[in-house]
Order: structure tokens, then sequence, then C-alpha cells
């Protein structure tokens, strides 16, 4: 029910709210702050990514192990795609400047030039907040419409085969599609990496993490609307039937591969968008390191979490990010304790936390839920008073 | 209606960020246990070396951190820089103790990824630490510089990637970049002889870095490189694509000659594979190999052909001070005893970018890393520091220069083909002198 | 209003049906029996899409036009009408009961992505949907725990929930995979009596069942398989005295 989605999602704005304020207004020393204003920007961003991984796995049951392949997508659209565009915008300006135009030299750019002309390109933009936005914009949108459409393509040799093989086909892509992009320099700079100029130029310091902060917030609340909104649907429902069985659902008139055609594009969409805020927000990519351990770094969030719960979604990579910061600072006093490298200590106890939860709360932390469309009690009570 | 576990789910939410946050401002009022490094030696404790004539109220205790591929691609190079920095915290609370300094060392893996070395260099900030050691990728500084400039943080890194030869407050990369090695194997090749080179490259952007700044080198002296070839170097795709890469490369070189070489832009793993392709090449096997200061010193690649190797008369560049330069003696000596292995490649790099921070420190007494970025600046231009890697010059970005470099290469000593010195390229003359024991490298 | 023509299926080397022909008459209910591995589910499983035929055609005459639905998706023989249960039930564990039946009614418009984030686009349909599927729970006898999730449904409810998602399809033939084993006896009666309730609306039913006792005094026509072929056919009292059922009971 659409009054529910828009509860929860209130709540998600009234808990960005408060540690938005937390970290960029609060009495807290500096560095804590700082800490806590970019954790807070890559939950924003991880979140995006987890809620859509969670309409793929755990409400269609699709073992998504290609997820981190639109990551790399929405890297490519921005550092490879939306940066060379604003080059050419700017490319007078920057022959003026340089004396070479930076897309004429391709490799000579990537491996020598990208800082010195992304510094003016910068200082360009920076005068231009309104450009900067469209250039921001442009990638995004651009991320969203390459992921849905690579998405498809990616899965359609498998898309009528069994949950396994197209599992296993999406993890192929993503490797291969990695491999490729990344020794290919005109696409991303290729082993160089793509400096990015800053759409938010003219935000310096804090005031850019804020900005970024609410970017991504916002369309982090975007993403839950949307994506609870259809999952607590007629929509969201034949999903799930489809995961807990599919000839049954088949049998019913399911078209399963329209299904997973629909899934795929939707959530691959906003997984790229999830990986251009990403490239944006570091104002580098370099496309070698989307290795598939990001796919299952969000497999972890999401089952942490609670599969087929977009407030478990959040919640896991909450949880995660924490988890993974406090371990972090305190390894090296567990160490003192436990007489272990306190490196490989920090992955181990992160292992043991993900088998105890699958041992004693499979569930995850908040656990899937009926999908809620219309209030059937009062459905129930009506027909009951006609009955009597 | 909302439903009851969604208020308990932010609940929840909030509970444990308020929680993480009272972790994170709590600071114990006294410095943690002495931490027992995982270093194989026990005598690494940081604090152990506190001399008992110092009052504990005038000992000052400054928190560094080193960034590193603990894991992943990079982890051979990370494990040995570690020791390698914890060699100099060792060594710093010993020299510095007469100045009520004591150094303590929070590593962090980075695993060679952009975004986790971020993460961890945020986490350190927040612990309070303003100095990081040891930044191992180009990647990682590309993504780190940012955030390093606008929080003040100073951060020394062994990348010698030339895209980051830009101005970056704050942050130093103690090897030359590889702009410089290029230029010390161009006026080696030259003194050979040398008119025709063919390159086989780890397609990484070391490798292609590399790669182009020796054809741009080469043209000065006239030699051409007649092809380049690269090849994946992740570890899935051995020995195939080194095997590809080998065959193109014989094919551009065609005949073999006095004036032709062959040379090999790898590291040691992978250098194995391109060495074990070469060595039964019609062509590459009858010319001069070259190396870098990647695979030189290698023990994978003298396993997998070192009779090639000298018969190839082998030889590669590496940054360093004269091998006689005692600080470097001492250093290689120390190491030895500390870390169990004779240091390899970057390890005196590693070491040299925890103690110059460590010493710039414990000289001023500042730990504002914006006193200590223009007092890097001030011994950049003077050579100040001089480390295990020798005098350290800065240039206008914060990259090494003037470095010397060793010239490394293969000869046959009792039957075993053993690596041995075989020159020394003088970073300020640009001179190159051959010891005795390389003479027979040098001659035709 | 379905006619089978020469069906032959084969996994590997075993023959699981082996030219078989079938008519299920508009109106009726058919029954079809036969002893375990016969290939009954196999048939199911070909006339409904779930496996394709090596060999045959299946014809679905509806509307006065003739379709050859042979080898067609599940999701398109559905579309013509068609619904069918399970003989072990596939119903989907981790809905309600409520949401098992909602989940298969037909022509919902918020199943498109678009319109499901528009609740108004399919609200009303939804309200629609919700009551027919409490008459079609109270029928079955399952109203009382229409919102439990079905995985913590007894072995007979499910039984019962599997026919009830059939009854909420909206079909004009309703293909039952034993619907009444492990029912008890006064219940199996109820659900034999509300298919013939079901059937006096319209709705053509084909029943696999092994409880003939219970099954012959419900339905007007009887197909016997046995060994992947129809060995006897016709009214339910000349197919009960035919010797080669006889035997195939007692000798399979």
């Amino acid at each position: 029910m659409i009054r529910d989605v828009l509860a929860k999602t209130v709540a998600l704005v009234i808990a960005l709210v408060v540690v938005g304020a937390l970290a960029f207004a609060s009495p807290l020393p500096k560095d804590v702050r700082v800490l806590l204003q970019n954790i807070e920007v890559y939950i924003a961003i991880y979140g995006i990514y987890v809620i859509s991984l969670n309409l793929e796995v755990g409400y269609l049951g699709l073992p998504q192990f290609g997820k981190v392949m639109f990551l790399l997508i929405g890297a490519i659209a921005v550092g490879g795609i939306a940066t060379k565009l604003v080059l050419l915008i700017y490319q007078n300006a920057i022959f003026k400047a340089m004396g070479a135009y930076p897309l004429a030299k391709i490799s000579d750019y990537c491996m020598y030039y990208q800082y010195s002309v992304t510094s003016l390109v910068n200082q360009m933009l920076a005068q231009n907040p309104a450009l900067g936005l469209g250039y921001f914009l442009f990638g995004v949108a651009l991320a969203m419409v390459l992921s849905a459409g690579l998405g498809v393509l990616f899965a359609y040799p498998a898309i009528r085969l069994r949950e396994d093989y197209l599992g296993i086909l999406l993890l192929v892509s993503g490797e291969f599609l990695r491999v490729v992009t990344y020794y290919a320099t005109p696409v991303a700079c290729g082993v160089n990496g793509a400096v990015i100029p800053d759409p938010f130029a003219w935000a310096l310091g804090e005031t850019r993490t804020l900005v970024y902060f609410i970017a991504t917030s916002a369309f982090l609340i975007a993403t839950f609307l949307v994506f609870d909104a259809i999952g607590n649907s007629p929509f969201g429902r034949a999903l799930r039937a489809i995961r807990d069985s599919e000839t049954a659902a088949a049998v019913f008139g399911k078209d399963i591969v329209k299904f997973r055609i629909r899934v795929l594009a939707f959530a691959s969409a906003f997984a790229g968008l999830a990986g251009a805020l990403l490239a944006y927000y570091f104002d580098y990519t370099i496309l070698g390191t989307y290795l598939p351990i990001y796919t299952f770094i969000g497999w972890t969030m999401l089952i942490l979490g609670g599969l087929g719960n977009n407030v478990g979604a959040i919640v896991g990579v909450v949880v995660y990010y924490i988890v993974q910061t406090l371990l972090d600072i305190y390894k090296n006093s567990l160490q003192a304790v436990l007489h272990a490298d306190p490196t490989y200590l920090a992955y181990a106890i992160f292992g043991l936390a993900i088998i105890l939860v699958l041992m004693y709360r499979p569930q995850g932390i908040v656990p899937e839920k009926p999908v809620k469309t219309i209030d059937l009690n009062k459905v129930r009570e009506r027909i009951q008073r006609k009955i009597k | 209606m909302a439903s009851k576990t969604l208020w308990i789910a932010v609940a929840v939410v909030v509970v444990v960020v308020v929680a993480a946050i009272a972790a994170l401002v709590y600071k114990p009022s006294a410095p943690a246990a002495p931490t027992t490094s995982s270093a194989p030696s026990a005598s690494t404790s940081t604090t152990q070396a506190t001399p008992t004539s110092t009052t504990a109220a005038s000992v000052k205790t400054v928190t560094i951190g080193a960034l590193l591929p603990l894991t992943g691609s990079l982890q051979f190079m990370g494990v040995s820089g570690q020791c390698a920095i914890q060699l100099a915290v060792q060594d710093a609370n010993q020299m510095f103790a007469s100045k009520g300094i004591q150094f303590q060392l929070v590593v962090q893996d980075s695993a060679c990824d952009p975004t986790a070395a971020l993460q961890k260099l945020q986490t350190l900030y927040s612990q309070g630490i303003r100095f990081v050691a040891g930044l191992t990728c180009s990647s990682e500084l590309s993504a780190v510089k940012n955030f390093a400039e606008q929080n003040h943080i100073l951060i020394t890194s062994i990348s010698t990637s030339p895209l980051l030869a830009v101005p970056k407050p704050y942050i130093f990369r103690l090897p030359p970049t590889d702009n410089a090695q290029a230029k010390v194997l161009a006026a080696l090749y030259h003194m050979l002889g040398i008119k025709r080179v063919v390159i086989v490259y780890r397609a990484d952007a070391w490798g292609q870095g590399l790669t182009q700044a020796i054809i741009n080198e080469t043209k000065k002296y006239g030699i051409q490189v007649v092809g380049a070839f690269g090849y994946d170097p992740s570890p899935s795709a051995m020995p195939a694509a080194e095997q590809a890469a080998v065959q193109k490369a014989s094919a551009a070189l065609g005949t073999p000659g006095p004036d032709a070489a062959f040379e090999i832009i790898s590291f040691d793993q992978d250098g194995a594979a391109v060495v074990q392709a070469a060595m039964n090449d019609p062509v590459l096997s009858k010319v001069r190999w070259f190396g870098t200061d990647s695979n030189v010193y290698g023990t994978a690649i003298m396993q997998a052909g070192g009779q090639a190797l000298a018969a190839a008369k082998f030889m590669g560049a590496v940054a360093s001070p004269n091998p006689d330069d005692p600080h470097y003696l001492h250093f290689a000596n120390e190491f030895k005893k500390f870390c169990g292995h004779a240091p390899t490649g970057y390890d005196p790099y590693y070491y040299d970018t925890a103690m110059i921070i460590m010493e710039a420190i414990a000289e001023t007494g500042s730990t504002d890393p914006t006193v200590i970025n223009s007092v890097l600046e001030q011994w950049g231009k003077n050579g100040t520091y001089v480390g295990a890697t020798g005098p350290v010059y800065f240039d206008q970005y914060h990259d090494r220069q003037y470095a010397s470099y060793l010239i490394v290469g293969v000869v046959i000593v009792n039957g075993t083909p053993t690596w041995i010195n075989a020159g020394f390229y003088n970073g300020t003359t640009g001179q190159i002198t051959v010891f005795p024991q390389g003479q027979a490298l040098f001659s035709s | 209003m379905l006619e089978i023509k020469g069906i032959v299926k084969q996994f590997g080397a075993f023959r699981a049906l082996d030219g078989v022909d079938m008519t299920i008459e508009r109106g009726k209910v058919t029954l079809l029996i036969g002893p375990n591995g016969s290939g009954k589910t196999t048939l199911i499983n070909v006339v409904t899409g779930v496996y394709k035929p090596e060999a045959g055609r299946v014809y679905f005459h509806d509307d006065g036009k003739t379709l050859d639905i042979t080898g067609w998706p599940p999701h398109k023989v559905f579309a013509q009408g068609i619904v069918r249960t399970f003989q072990i039930p596939q119903i989907f564990q981790k809905l309600t009961v409520m949401e098992n039946l909602l989940a298969v009614a037909r022509g919902q418009a918020g199943e498109g992505v678009l319109n499901a984030m528009r609740e108004g686009r399919w609200a009303k349909q939804e309200e629609e949907l919700a009551e027919r599927a409490f008459e079609i729970l109270d029928l079955v006898g399952l109203g009382d725990v229409w919102d439990r999730y079905a995985y913590s449904l007894s072995a007979g409810q499910m039984k019962l929930l599997e026919l009830a998602r059939a009854l909420m399809a909206g079909a004009k033939l309703i293909i039952l995979d034993e619907p009444i084993a492990g029912i008890p006896i006064a219940q199996a009666h109820a659900i034999f009596q509300t298919i013939r309730d079901v059937n006096a609306k319209g709705v053509t039913f084909w029943v696999v069942e092994h409880r003939i006792d219970i099954a012959f005094k419900y339905v007007d026509y009887v197909y016997a398989m046995a060994s992947g072929r129809v060995i006897s056919q016709g009214a339910p009292d000349a197919v009960a005295k035919d010797p080669k059922v006889i035997e195939s009971y007692i000798g399979g």
C-alpha cells in the first residue's frame, strides 16, 4: 500500500536528516565528522546498489552474480563518456592553455595530461554550476540507460535457461566487460584510470561532501520509494511467486522471461546509477578494480539486512559499514588480545559474523514481509458482514 | 499505517549509529596495550624502545599510519613493505628516543583498490592520524589525492606513474617516476650499441607507462622500438598471455643481431613466464635481454631460466644508492635480520616513506602536516634526508629526482647463474660506471 | 475441448508416453486413472507446456476455433484458459495463502513494472480479486488461514490451496493432479462436490486420481492408462469392470 511505502520513506528521510546533522552540523570532533560524512555517502550509494540487487535476488530469486558489472558501466558512463563530453565542450579553452586538444591523442592524454586538463576543466566548471549539474545528470542518466540495455543484453543468451546458468553467465559477463574495458585505453584511460572532472567544482571542502551527501541521499530516497512501491504491488507479488516456484508461476500464466527482462533492466539501471555516483564522488575511476568481490559485498549486505525487504537492504549496508569501520579502528586492540595478524583477523571476524547470521538468523536482520497491496483485513471484514 | 518493524528498524539504525559514534569519540586515556606487531621479530613492540631515563610525561607519542596492499595482486610487495616500515618505526624509536618522541604504527590493508584505499585513509584520519606512509598503487594515490589535500594528510608513496607527475600538495613519492628509469635504460642501450628494441610489457599502468617512457627516451639516441606487446598480468592469464606477447615480439624483431635487444617489462612471477617463453625462441634467444627494477633480483625469474638470462647478458636498472653506500648497507643488513629475507625491489623505498616522515617530525618537533609538508619540500631541495635509498631530492611535484641507479645483471658464478651488481648510473651526471665484476656483461 | 493425438514423450531410453490419444469433452468431468508411472502426470506436463513432446499434437477447441497448442510455453497455455494443479504441491511457499491466490489471477494491471508504481491503476481490481479470493478460500475451507504463510500449512491444506489457486485462475479447463491424495474421506467427498459445483457453472475438469472409489461417483468419463498408453475408456461403470484395468492395477 502506497501509504505504507510513504511512511517508510518518511522514516528514511528522517533518519538521513538526523545522521546528516550529526555528520555536518554537530559538536563532534572534526575527524569523526569527516569519517561519518564519507561513510554516509557510501551508505547512500551502496544503499541504491543493494536495493536494486534485492529486487533481483530477494524478490525474483535471480542469481545476480554479475552485479558489479553495473558499477563498472556507471563508471564508464561517467569516466569514459560524460568526461569526454566535457573535454569536448571545453576543448578550445584547453587548447588555448595547453597547446593541444586533449582528445586528439588519447593515450598521451591518459598517461600524462589528465590531471592538468582536469584541474583546468574544474576551474571552468566552478564558474558554471549549471553546466556542472547538466554534466552530472547526463552521466547519471547515461549510466542508467546503458546499464539497463547492457544488463538485458548480457543476460539474454541464458535468459531462458535455468537460474544457475544465468548466474554463471552474469558472473562471466561482468569479468569479461571489466577485462576488456580495462585494457582498452580509449574507454576510460584503461590502466591509468580516468580522472573525472567534478560536476560540483564550485563546492569546496566540506561543502562538496555535503552536496554529495544531499545528492546521493536524494537518489537513495527516490530509489527506495520506487522499489518499495513496485515491491508492494501485484508486480512484486508475481516476482515472489516466480521465486518460490518457477514451474507453478509459469503454469499460472507468468511469462518468466518477460519478468526477468523487466527486473534485470530496471534493477541494472539503478545499479548503474550507483556506479555513476561512486565515480563522480571519487572523481577518479579505474575499471580494473571492479572485481567480482563487489558483487559479493552487495550480496553480503543484502543477506545481513534481510533478503526480500528493502528496509533490510539499507539496514544491511549500514551494519556492514559500521562493522567494517569499527573493525578497522579496533583491530589493533583486538590483536593485542588474540595474537593474530590484525589485517587477516578483521576479514576472519567479518566472515564469522556472516556465518553466524546465516546460522541463527537466515532471514536477516529485517525479515521479509508479505506484499502489501491493499488492506486485506478490511476486505475480509466486509465479506464476513455480507455473509451475515 | 507504518508497520511496527519499520520503527524498530529505524530505532536500531539510530542506536547503532550513536553507538558507533560513541565508540569513535571514546579515546582511551592511556595508550592501548603495548602492541606486539606481527613481524617475525618480537622486538618490534613500539613502546619497548622507550629509554628508562625519559619520564613518561615528557614522551610524546605520535601515531603514523601505513596503507599497504596486504591482500590482492600486489600482496607480495605490501607484506614485505610492511616489514620495512615496521623496521623504520623501530629504528626511529631508537634514534629519536632522546628527543622524547615515540612513534606508533597503525597498518591498514588497501588491497591496491582505490575505493578501499580512500575508505581506509578516512578511517585512519578519524583516528587522528595525519601521516600515512607506503601507499603503493598509483590508482590508490589518484583516489586519495583530493581527500589528502583537503584534510591535510601527509602521504608518502612508492607510486611511480608519470600520470601523477603533477602538483600534489601533501603527497610525496620516494621512488623516481618511470621516466627516470627509462632514461637509464636508454643510456644503457646506447652504450651497448643497441639500435633495435622489442618490448614485452605487463599491461598495467606501470608497464604501459614505462613502455611509453622508453619509447620516448630511446628516440633521443636514434634507437628504434620495433614493437611493444602487452600481456594481461593477472595470474589467471599466465602463462598463455606472456607466451602470446613473446611470440609477437619475436616476429616483430625478425632477425637477431648485436644491434638488437629484448626488453622485459615485468614483475618477478610474470617475468618468469616471459623468460620461459623467450629462452627457446629462435630470434629472441640470440639477442641481449634487459629487465626493469621490478624483475631484477627476482627469484622466480632466476629459477625459470637463470642460464638463459646469463647467456642473454640480462641487465636491468634499480633506483638505488651506490651499493657501497653505508646507509644502504646498514639498511640491508638490518632488514635481513628483522624480516628474515634480503630486501628486494621497493623495500628500501618503503623504509624511507616512513623514515622521512618520522625524521621530519622528530627534527622539527611538529606534528602539523602542513609544517612537515614544507619541511619535506625544503629537505627535498637540499637533499637533507639521506635514507636507505640515498639522498632524497624532490622536484616541484614532490617526486624524487636525481635518483641514481644500480645496473644489475646475471652472470655465471661457480657454475650457478647469480645476480650481480654490474654497474652504477649516477643520477646527477648521467654517467654509467662499470664495476669489475660486471665487465663481462658489457663486453660484446 | 481438449484433443490429444499420438503424444510421445521420451526421457532418454524410457518412453513415458507411447502414442496417447485422449479427448476431454467440454462441460464434463473427465477422470484419468492408472498405476504409478503410467504417464499421467507426464501427459499433463506435456499438455500444459512444462514438457515438449517428441511426437503428437495437442489441440484446444474453444469459441468455435481450434488451436494447436503443442509445445507452447506454459504461460501461453494458461492464457488460453487452461490451468492445472500439481501432484506434489507447488505452492508459493513464502507467500501467504491469500497472496497465493491473488498471484495467479488473470490479467492484472499491476503486473507491469510502470503500472506497479501507480496504485490507482490496480487498486480497484485488487479489491475485486481479493473478494473473489476470500470466497474461494471459504469455499474450499481455507478461509480461516488466509493470512498464514503457505509453508506453514498442513499437507492437506496445501492440496486445498492448490485447488483454490486453480479456481482463482478463472480457467475454462482445470486439470487437477491427484486433488484428494492424503485427504480424509469426508473432506475428499467435499472436494469432489466442489468440483461438481464449479463444473455446473461451465468449467471443464480433467482429474487425475488414484482413489477411484471416491472419484468414480463424481465423474462423467474415465480414461485408464498403463505404461504410457491408454488401455481403456468409457463410462465409470464400464471402465471399472474392464479386465485390462483390473489387471493393470493388480499387476502393476
